[in-house]
């Protein structure tokens, strides 16, 4: 809320500067986001009056004017190329070594051969907004002494209020003042209404009727005539543009107004405009409509409260009142409407409209029962003094009975032990009186009993008023206390595999990449998912078309990454992201190992993704370049399992009608564990999709399922002896069909080879006459660790059963 | 092998022509070739012990002195073979490591550097932090639903309270591909802070419970410099008997000069949430101006950098415990924002993306 600080001075003495203010403002909860201060610039600037305005002698569009600054002074000569202007007006004069906004520094000089001595302001030179055209033109009569500083009629100090929901009660310049009295021991002054009414009976000519009590439990009205609906005056449209409003007419105006020094929302309708005066408090009928006062026509359902007359909706309750009872320049004849309503139900209203207001912000956070009256008959004080109306006696008011204060109560021991300051009774009523908050009754035991304000309606239990009490005895004012508490139990951390991942990835050489969750339908589809899957999950009310599913796979975001920096000409990305993927699956009896979910059958699983593109190191001398492939995509998956020390992964070469539809289909395999289950995908992106995302070379990506990976790490290592026998080292030369995987023959080693085997690696391949057709010869070097020196027989125990097992499954010829 | 007869002087004159050529053979030979010389020389076949074996057939007469003269050959020639088998032990090596300087200018092979992206290396340094003082990390889904994100932190439906934070909402199954997606009927939306993973830990854990909460939340927010859509928050939690919102105080004090250093200035200040009460705000002294005011602080000389304050008991309630027992605080904060004070970041929209000439400015550091 903008408070500009004169008008709150009506309602409290402030002697802290504007700075302190501030502070003190701000670390009482009121927090102030900014201050303004409009005039600060401006020195030298004064009220003069235009004597004379004449043709500049050499210049069609310049003026030269005669501005008189000082009663009986010698009028200054000061050139000007406004149209605006016409002898009589009181205009801003800079004077000669006056400064403006923006270290404007304003000189006697020469324009088309006249010395100028001064300027004329306009509103945008001035910075007080508005277009530079015309000069400021502050009246026409004798509204400033000549020679008055501008500075005291313009200048202000706005202060950029953020109040908190719950504080309502805040949303005005007497809600202010009552927290600047409060925090600095001044008196608030709220405005003393008095009021002249006439003989005319306010309930001969206004009724109201309401049909939900619970939606608007008070309702008050006034009647005025002989309304005079012409423009505010200029103090007052002075301060609600400070405070960020648009000046209308002379009564909305004044509804506004007392809207922000009392916090009451308030409508002015044309009496002439409402039949018999009578209101009705309904809500809308279904199919019903009605024109709002931006001429807006506006659909209504049975979920809305409207004002209404015998008839028609006149009015949304609490929101924007209707243009057919609209006020205009020619009503004479006005009711006023101050009322409560069910700040739910005008907050569903004016969201279901896209109609936030003044007015609806201010009901939805609550106005207490005893405001309504009171600015009632505030504005129509005001009403009558500015548009000179006659005020009706009485106000038609569904609910006058005073209300009884809310009591709550606490133990004195529960409160310090909730804010960690020491308390008594005592002590608690004398921090919450200058809230206004009342101690009615402080017992032996210990329990404190407090009268809450009316206007406080955030404070209904006994941790509200112990907020309260903190804020009284000031947050800055709490001892700290260094940190101790009972410690929980040792938990392990979820989060520690999943950032080891990072660091091991990194020493690698791989960079992370933190994408958006949210992705596009054409990602999907680009990538060669299908973004109509039931299985996705969906935003209903996306910012934007790029940003409406939750990725179901990574490889569209990796694919993305790699194609963001070929963008930026950067050819050889190599990239991971450890990120979610979200799923639906309603009918899965049982989550997937590690899912998180909040049910309703949607789930999240943490994945790590691997994309790489383009060389690993650039091609320098003497170091050919290596491109990223799939041999290079498993060396790296293998380091990372080494790393977490995971079992070595196996792989199998995906079948077409389970491939990953991203990955080419020659090159597509799937990363399996030791029981056999698949726990992640990798391969080469096929040359299609690849062309779709603007990809050059061969990238090649991989996606990992980070529980089922971590499942493979163990708890703990146990470490064996280092045994003093060196390893041994033996080949073995096989020949196989050419169509054996190669992932099977290294099963089948290390399968059979016993405990002894410590490595075993494929060290060459060979195709040729010398093995046939249609055969391939693989040489494998194995290492050996024997417990004891010389141990040999068993390595030649394990290379049989080695030899027996590749013969027997895989009809190998051993050479 | 039959043996040409040979006349003593032409024995003579082979034997010289050995011994005046075998300097010259030797000059430059590499270690390979002097083995090979040696065998074509002295080898079973070789030069000169074919000429040796001529001798036989030599006249008696001249036989002594042609034998001295071959027996003198050969040992000058296996001396010169071994001298220069001498030289190539030494001058050779010398000459290989002169031939094999390089250009110890010349840059190195690349290796690759991967680098790690600043919000997560945030994450873990603040994890690490907490660690320290006694926190753990407990984590929860990002699709929640209104109850857990809104309603059990005490922020019923129509809560003035809920514009703090504007909603991404879950399509209904199906009505998407139907072209009219609407909100799920069953309130799934997505987190929009990390504060339902409070109710979680509460029922989960018995106290005294000591968690952090990271992870990615959801806002339907238009995206500039210092706001996105979707964003990273850590959200701790304490409840046990007696923590009192000074502990708090003196936590999150310690926690700031942990993260900003030693000499941070701190200002603790009411502020709202539904569920807390009573609310705090968290600042520390301006990073960018020290707290003279600058534009990065709206001259205030502070920045906010967290909202805390004490579990409401409704939020107690709800996470399963009673509040006339329990008590404890809770706190959450923007790890983006945090990742730019700390880094000087100028736009919270780097954090979201691949491009790595922002992500590889990135090292370990200290």
């Amino acid at each position: 809320m903008r408070v500009p600080l004169a008008w709150l001075r009506d309602y409290v003495d402030v002697e802290l500067s504007p700075a302190e203010l501030r502070e003190e403002l701000t670390v009482r909860g009121m927090e102030v986001t900014a201050v303004e201060v409009s005039g600060a610039e401006w020195s030298d600037v004064v009220v003069g009056r235009l004597l004379e305005v004449r043709r500049h002698p050499d210049a069609d569009t310049l003026w030269v004017t005669n501005v008189l600054t000082e009663e009986g002074g010698e009028p200054l000569e000061i050139v000007c190329g406004a149209q605006n202007i016409a002898p009589g007006q009181l205009v801003p004069v800079a004077l000669p070594g006056a400064t403006l906004p923006g270290d404007r520094r304003i000189t006697r000089t020469k324009i088309r051969g006249v010395v100028s001595n001064g300027m004329l302001c306009s509103p945008r030179e001035l910075d007080l907004g508005g277009d530079a055209d015309g000069i400021q033109i502050l009246g026409t009569n004798r509204e400033y002494a000549l020679g008055t500083d501008l500075r005291t009629i313009y200048g202000d100090v706005v202060l950029d209020v953020d109040v908190k929901p719950n504080r309502g009660d805040a949303l005005s310049m007497v809600g202010l003042a009552r927290e600047v009295a409060a925090l600095t021991g001044a008196v608030l002054r709220k405005p003393s209404v008095s009021l002249l009414e006439t003989d005319e009976q306010t309930s001969a000519h206004v009724s109201v009727t309401i049909d939900e009590q619970q939606l608007c439990p008070r309702f008050t009205a006034r009647w005025f005539s002989d309304v005079s609906n012409g423009p505010s005056p200029d103090w007052m449209q002075r301060r609600l543009v400070a405070a960020g409003m648009r000046p209308v007419s002379a009564v909305v105006d004044v509804t506004n107004y007392v809207m922000h020094e009392l916090g009451q929302p308030m409508h002015a309708y044309d009496a002439d405009t409402v039949p018999d005066g009578r209101i009705v408090v309904r809500r809308a009928r279904s199919g019903e409509a009605l024109e709002t006062i931006d001429h807006e026509r506006r659909a209504l359902d049975e979920g809305m409260l409207v004002i209404a007359d015998g008839s028609r909706a006149i009015g949304l309750a609490g929101i924007m009142g209707g243009a057919e009872t609209e006020v205009t320049a020619n009503t004479t004849r006005v009711i006023l409407e101050s009322a409560v309503f069910h700040g739910p139900t005008i907050r569903n209203t004016a969201r279901k409209l896209g109609l936030r207001s003044e007015a609806s912000m201010r009901h939805e956070k609550g106005i207490s029962w005893d405001v309504p009256r009171y600015a009632a008959d505030r504005a129509a004080q005001l009403i009558a003094e500015i548009s000179a109306a006659s005020v009706a006696r009485g106000i038609v008011d569904n609910d006058p009975a005073p209300k009884a204060r809310r009591v709550v109560r606490g133990e004195v021991a529960r409160t310090e032990r909730l804010l960690g300051i020491p308390l008594d009774a005592g002590r608690i009523g004398e921090l919450l009186r200058p809230l206004e908050f009342e101690l009615a009754e402080a017992d032996e035991s210990g329990t404190w009993e407090v009268a809450v304000p009316p206007h406080r309606l955030d404070v209904v239990e006994a941790a509200d008023v112990a907020e309260e009490i903190a804020r009284a005895h000031g947050y800055p004012l709490i001892p700290g206390r260094l940190p101790r508490a009972a410690l929980p139990p040792y938990r392990a951390d979820p989060s520690e595999l999943r950032h080891r991942v990072r660091r091991i990835m990194a020493g690698l050489g791989l960079s992370e990449v933190v994408t958006h969750a949210l992705i596009a339908p054409e990602d999907l589809s680009r990538t060669g998912y299908d973004p109509k899957d039931p299985g996705i999950v969906r935003v209903a009310n996306p910012l934007s078309e790029a940003h409406v599913l939750l990725r179901p796979v990574l490889y569209p975001s990796l694919l993305a990454s790699l194609a963001e920096n070929v963008r930026q000409r950067r050819l050889d990305p190599w990239i991971f992201e450890i990120g979610k993927t979200y799923h639906y699956a309603p009918d899965m009896r049982r989550l997937p190992l590690g899912a998180e979910t909040a049910g309703k059958g949607r789930f999240e699983v943490w994945h790590l993704g691997i994309a790489l593109l383009g060389a690993e190191t650039p091609a320098a001398v003497g170091s050919p370049s290596r491109e990223a492939d799939v041999a290079r995509l498993k060396g790296l998956i293998e380091a990372l399992h080494t790393a977490l020390g995971a079992p070595t992964p196996s792989y199998r070469a995906e079948p077409e009608e389970e491939r990953h539809p991203h990955l080419h289909p020659g090159r597509a395999g799937g990363l399996v564990d030791p029981d056999g289950h698949d726990y992640g995908s990798l391969g080469e992106v096929d040359p299609r999709i690849a062309e779709a995302w603007g990809l050059p070379y061969r990238p090649v990506v991989a996606a990992i399922n980070l529980p089922q990976l971590f499942a493979l790490v163990p708890d703990a290592f146990r470490v064996a002896a280092v045994p003093a026998a060196q390893p041994i080292d033996r080949d073995l030369a096989v020949v196989l069909d050419d169509t054996t995987p190669v992932g099977e023959l290294l099963r089948l080693v290390r399968a059979n080879a016993g405990a002894m085997l410590i490595e075993a690696r494929l060290f060459d391949e060979y195709r040729g006459a010398q093995v046939g057709a249609g055969r391939v010869s693989y040489a494998v070097s194995l290492r050996f660790q024997p417990e004891t020196a010389g141990d040999e027989r068993a390595i030649e125990k394990a290379l049989n059963r080695i030899r027996g097992a590749l013969t027997h499954h895989l009809g190998a010829e051993i050479r | 092998m039959t043996i040409e007869p040979m006349t003593a002087g032409d024995l003579r004159l082979a034997l010289e022509r050995v011994r005046t050529s075998v300097h010259e053979r030797l000059e430059g030979a590499d270690t390979a070739k002097l083995e090979a010389l040696r065998l074509d020389l002295l080898g079973r076949s070789g030069e000169l012990t074919l000429l040796l074996r001529r001798l036989g057939a030599v006249d008696a007469a001249e036989r002594p002195a042609i034998g001295q003269l071959a027996n003198e050959v050969r040992r000058e020639v296996e001396a010169a073979i071994a001298e220069r088998a001498q030289e190539l032990q030494s001058g050779d090596l010398e000459r290989r490591l002169a031939r094999e300087r390089i250009d110890m200018t010349a840059p190195g092979v690349l290796v690759r550097v991967g680098h790690l992206h600043p919000t997560m290396t945030v994450e873990r340094e603040l994890r690490e932090i907490l660690h320290a003082f006694g926190f753990e990390v407990f984590e929860g889904p990002e699709i929640e639903d209104d109850w857990w994100n809104f309603e059990a932190l005490n922020i019923p439906p129509d809560h003035p309270a809920r514009d703090l934070w504007d909603t991404l909402y879950v399509a209904e199954p199906g009505s998407w591909e139907a072209g009219e997606p609407r909100p799920a009927e069953d309130g799934t939306i997505l987190r929009t802070h990390t504060s339902p993973v409070q109710i979680r830990a509460m029922r989960t854990l018995a106290p005294p419970i000591r968690v952090i909460m990271p992870g990615r939340c959801f806002r339907y927010e238009a995206v500039d410099a210092s706001h996105n859509f979707e964003f990273f928050q850590v959200e701790g939690l304490v409840v046990d008997r007696d923590t009192s919102l000074a502990d708090l105080k003196g936590m999150l004090e310690e926690f700031a000069r942990a993260l900003y250093g030693e000499g941070t200035k701190t200002r603790f200040r009411p502020g709202y949430y539904p569920f807390t009460e009573p609310s705090v705000a968290f600042d520390i002294g301006c990073l960018v101006c020290g707290g003279s005011g600058c534009a990065a602080c709206k001259r205030s000389g502070w920045m906010t950098i967290l909202g805390a304050g004490m579990v409401h008991p409704a939020v107690l309630r709800n996470g399963g415990l009673d509040p006339d027992e329990y008590q404890g605080y809770a706190w959450g904060m923007g790890l983006d924002r945090i990742t730019l004070l700390r880094y000087g970041i100028a736009d919270l929209r780097l954090l979201m993306g691949a491009d790595l000439r922002f992500v590889s400015q990135f090292s370990e550091g200290r």
